[in-house]
């Protein structure tokens, strides 16, 4: 399991560190302090996709299968350096989040910065099945379509300031910062139990696809 | 009694426009087999289904005593070495990390082995795998396979697209692999006469089926090539001829030694004259 993670920190540990000053510069920046925290979480997420694509675009897969690997390892390591990149970048935006809180006059608290986490750890726990059973290709056509599809109606909301998105954010950031436990407790059980579910999924994926089953 | 590394019984694999059919394959310990075929005769299929790395349809692979799809099968992986046609390994990596990676995989990795391997081959240790070149990737494939006391070296076109030098000089190093006891190599190529320098038997594909798979000393025994004129070619027995070649001074075919009149000389087919003259026969 350590190869595994040592070969996926070889690959995108570069990409890694240049986007995580990009998102700590963004989080220090007055008017993106909230896009920053967000982005500084987004980034343990983009670390596991990044790793698939590399192996896809490697054949690395194809070199795996020859190896003495089981298929479910593969799969649990990049779920592990997910995790491990999410607690490491969750340490940091919470961090973040307090001086903002604190000295910067920043929007996002430290319980919503936790809860904010377990919902990434829950995206990524929905995102890993569809890369492996679609391919990398079609799963991030389709992914990025629709986070930008949500991005661009989010945005366009925003603009009709008489629509009520911006009062919508504002209050549902209220009732997170006053109900911290019960959200981050939600939060987490629902990342936990959404994980062990993508998971199943992804090594029998991952397997097929890799036994050319999907060909 | 000699044993057989890998056994292949009845193996089928159909794909869309391509199938591998009824192939019957035993690799004994000690030897070299060459699998050589044309782009697509299914070779690298081949490989895979040894592996138990695609699906199959049907059929039976044993390796080093090891059914391919039971469970034990993940701890013979720690005795086979593969390479295949492209290395597969991530641009971004140098020698030294795919060492470190390849310490954590392999439970008998030798790390002293693969550094000497990485010397031998004048490999830079710290270059990045995309600023090597073709010989030198298939190299560090290589040396990766060999650094894990492998039994079975299974290598997928690990000699095309490099420079006769480099060719020469891996050939040798899997010739000295299959000396030492118990070792055997399966190496698919379409270069014909590297497979004869090396391998003990050679096993013929063409478009997915197995033409022969015999030894090559008995393939070289057994065929010859006859040049004579067009008149002679006709009194020849029609069992003899696998196929020929009609020009304006003559006709040059390939016959079998044993079905032939001792009054017409036959010369000494090379494999690559063997390979040729079947597939026609094979075509038509």
């Amino acid at each position: 399991m350590t190869a595994l993670l040592r070969k996926d920190l070889y690959i995108t540990g570069r990409q890694l560190r240049l986007l995580f000053i990009v998102a700590l510069g963004l989080a220090f920046t007055p008017q993106f302090h909230a896009v920053g925290t967000i982005y500084l979480l987004a980034l343990s997420m983009t670390l596991s996709q990044g790793s698939i694509a590399s192996d896809s675009r490697s054949r690395w897969d194809q070199f795996a299968a020859m190896l003495p690997i089981p298929a479910w390892k593969i799969v649990l390591s990049k779920y592990l350096i997910t995790f491990l990149a999410a607690l490491s970048m969750g340490c940091v935006a919470c961090a973040v989040s307090y001086v903002q809180h604190r000295f910067l006059d920043g929007s996002i608290s430290v319980p919503l910065t936790v809860a904010l986490l377990f919902t990434v750890l829950t995206l990524h726990a929905v995102f890993l099945p569809i890369i492996y059973r679609l391919g990398v290709e079609k799963a991030q056509i389709i992914l990025s379509s629709v986070c930008f599809g949500g991005a661009a109606l989010l945005f366009a909301g925003l603009l009709m300031r008489n629509s009520g998105v911006i009062r919508f954010v504002e209050s549902v950031v209220w009732l997170m910062d006053r109900s911290a436990p019960v959200l981050i407790f939600g939060s987490a059980v629902l990342a936990a139990v959404s994980n062990v579910i993508s998971f199943r999924l992804s090594v029998q994926f991952y397997a097929n696809r890799r036994y050319g089953l999907y060909d | 009694m000699e044993s057989n590394v890998v056994e292949i019984k009845g193996l089928r694999k159909r794909y869309k426009g391509f199938a591998l059919e009824n192939l019957d394959l035993a690799l004994p310990a000690g030897c070299i087999m060459g699998l050589v075929g044309e782009n697509g005769a299914g070779k690298s299929t081949t490989i895979r289904l040894i592996m138990d790395a695609i699906s199959r349809d049907e059929g039976k692979i044993t390796v080093l005593g090891v059914d391919n799809q039971s469970p034990d099968f993940l701890r013979t992986k720690e005795d086979i070495g593969v390479v295949l046609d492209e290395t597969c390994i991530p641009e971004v990596i140098t020698a030294k990390q795919l060492g470190k990676i390849m310490a954590g995989t392999y439970k008998n990795w030798e790390q002293d082995v693969y550094d000497s391997w990485l010397e031998k081959f004048r490999l830079p240790p710290d270059k990045k795998f995309k600023e090597y070149s073709r010989g030198m990737t298939m190299k560090l494939g290589i040396a990766a396979a060999l650094s894990h006391r492998a039994k079975l070296l299974l290598l997928d076109e690990a000699t095309s697209g490099l420079d006769p030098m480099v060719r020469d000089e891996l050939l040798d190093v899997f010739a000295d692999f299959a000396v030492e006891d118990g070792h055997a190599v399966l190496l698919s190529s379409h270069i014909v006469s590297d497979l004869e320098k090396i391998c003990d038997y050679i096993a013929f594909l063409h478009k997915g089926r197995l033409v022969l798979c015999e030894e090559k000393d008995a393939l070289l025994d057994r065929y010859g090539i006859l040049k004579c004129t067009k008149e002679q070619i006709k009194n020849v027995p029609s069992e003899a001829v696998h196929s020929m070649r009609l020009g304006p001074y003559g006709a040059e075919a390939l016959v079998e030694r044993a079905f032939m009149p001792k009054d017409l000389l036959v010369e000494r087919a090379t494999l690559e004259d063997i390979i040729l003259y079947l597939s026609k026969e094979e075509d038509q």
